[in-house]
């Protein structure tokens, strides 16, 4: 209780900060991880790719990335709180 | 709502209090400006600094391709950057257990760049008392004015680390030239809107919140601590207890019960987090010194003893001597001359050249003039500083009969040449329905400069 006390504590900025510069983090890595091992020009090869530019498919990798990976910290971020019926069950037990 | 949820509900959207950091003059300010000064031209020339006619730190994307001065990255050399990140993080464990946040105080991008940005805000709005003032009175046609002129200022400063800062992913000149004539790429535009808008929140707003709730290494780095790293402590022995006094008793303030601390705050006015150090060690506290410059000028005009607030050790704050060397240290840097030796040996011991072979997707094999024959794309990457003239050599199978359009292939230094060959083999020669077989690529102008690479031959069901 006391963890979630202080997660109630922080600030919207940290709460944004927390779901959105970790996630960046987190892309970052995982695009880096991604393209050393995959050439986005030889993927058409394999799969119906459309034929774009290297910085292209980077980026576009990276904001996919991202996508994933806040929407991951943002349903935490989400789930991390019980529900109401817990809250209550919690302070009549 | 019971009174629990009702605080955190206020608190949840409680407003962050702007600080407003006091100038600092002294030693560490000095250090701290000449630290910004060289940081900021590394990192605002380096792009432009050629060396044998390219960037000499240019990390290419677009060519998969990564120079770091003499050296050229690939793809394949992940492990080496890995390596390389390795030895960044021992570098920080090693220089946080023995000297606790230099990197946040000085050398940190964020304290850099808001440091950039404090100092323009503080030419165009003035000092603190004035900042505060300005922001409190009503909107005029001088606040505007200034307001306007600051964020201009700002922005350009963003735009200009945005621009450089894509620099060093797509060569400099290429950029520039793009960005003069308009015709940069959306992409590349896209990233220096990005990284504008990134750093002037960052350095104009977010500031000391992104060292409080961003930074992963100002949350983690008090586990390097011990009682032996430098920290900037408070003396509280001799400073306690504080109060204000008459400027004609400091020679007897002790038979007052005062301690050093004349309470005039000015630590707390000039922290850049807003924290009162006197409160002792707190993980907000970056390490700047300014309270140490500040407070000394306040001792200085007493005629007390400098150094209330200092450099020091939660050992010589106890009166207990302090250890430079300790296991801590000592295991951080054997992890570090370890990696480093590591890393050396592999870039060392490094292929300058290798070899990627691709099967032909479209077609398993084909019968042709009562053969088998294969179909590959053999990718030669010379990484050497000079060219190559190849000659390949394919092997594994009985009269293995390898078809190219020449005799040897010549591949340019850093580039990557891609090669289309047929192979044939007579059918009974084959194993079963893949066969191994090995391609051998030997430059012709470097004896023992060789890479063999295992391929699959593919024929019918036997």
């Amino acid at each position: 209780m006391e963890t979630l006390a202080r997660i109630g504590s922080m600030s919207v900025v940290q709460r944004v900060a927390t779901v959105l510069w970790l996630s960046f983090l987190m892309a970052g890595v995982a695009t880096g991880f991604f393209f050393s091992v995959i050439d986005p020009l030889e993927l058409k090869y394999c799969v119906d790719f459309p034929e774009v530019s290297r910085t292209a498919a980077y980026s576009i990798g990276f904001i996919l990335f991202w996508l994933l990976t806040s929407t991951s910290s943002l349903l935490a971020a989400f789930f991390i709180y019980p529900t109401k019926e817990t809250k209550a069950s919690k302070s009549q037990g | 709502m019971s009174s629990a949820s009702n605080k955190t509900e206020q608190s949840l959207y409680a407003k962050r209090e702007k600080i407003y950091p006091r100038e600092v003059h002294g030693r560490f300010a000095f250090l701290r400006t000449l630290s910004v000064i060289i940081l900021l031209g590394l990192f605002f020339i380096l792009p432009w600094i050629e060396m044998a006619g390219r960037q000499v730190i240019l990390f290419d994307l677009p060519a998969r391709k990564f120079h770091v001065f003499w050296l050229t990255f690939w793809p394949q050399d992940f492990l080496l950057l890995a390596f390389l990140l390795i030895l960044a993080a021992f570098t920080l464990f090693f220089f946080t257990a023995l000297a606790g946040r230099l990197w946040c105080g000085y050398a940190c991008p964020q304290t850099v760049w808001t440091d950039v940005y404090l100092w323009i805000e503080r030419k165009v709005e003035g000092s603190r008392i004035k900042q505060i003032r300005l922001d409190k009175a009503d909107w005029s046609l001088n606040k505007i004015l200034r307001k306007l002129l600051k964020h201009f200022i700002w922005l350009l400063i963003a735009g200009a680390t945005a621009v450089t800062y894509v620099s060093y992913f797509t060569s400099e000149k290429a950029l520039s030239h793009g960005l003069f004539s308009f015709q940069l790429g959306g992409w590349e535009l896209f990233w220096i809107g990005f990284f504008t808008l990134a750093t002037y929140i960052n350095a104009g707003f977010m500031r000391e919140q992104v060292c409080k709730y961003m930074c992963p290494y100002a949350r983690f780095q008090s586990a390097m601590f011990d009682n032996d790293t430098l920290i900037i402590s408070y003396d509280e022995k001799r400073g306690e207890p504080r109060g204000s006094r008459r400027s004609d008793v400091h020679t007897d303030y002790k038979k007052e019960g005062l301690g050093d601390c004349i309470n005039c705050t000015m630590c707390v006015q000039v922290c850049p987090t807003g924290i009162d150090i006197r409160d002792g060690l707190q993980y907000e506290c970056i390490g700047c010194s300014a309270c140490i410059d500040v407070c000394d000028d306040v001792m200085d005009k007493m005629s007390y003893p400098k150094g209330l607030i200092r450099y020091t050790t939660q050992h010589a704050v106890d009166g207990k001597p302090s250890k430079i060397l300790r296991p801590r240290i000592v295991i951080y840097f054997v992890l570090l001359v370890l990696f480093s030796s590591l890393f050396i040996y592999s870039v060392s011991q490094r292929n300058i050249i290798d070899l990627d072979i691709i099967r032909d997707r479209n077609q398993l094999y084909r019968e042709t003039s009562g053969l088998i024959e294969n179909i590959y794309t053999l990718k030669l990457i010379n990484k050497d500083s000079r060219n190559h003239e190849f000659n390949i050599n394919v092997d594994g199978i009985e009269d293995l009969i390898l078809l190219i359009d020449r005799d040897s292939i010549s591949v340019e230094s850093g580039t990557v040449y891609d090669l289309p060959v047929r192979v044939r083999a007579k059918e009974e020669d084959l194993v079963g329905r893949s066969t191994v077989i090995h391609f051998t690529i030997s430059a012709m102008d470097q004896t023992g400069l060789s890479i063999k690479q295992e391929a699959k031959f593919l024929g019918p069901n036997p």
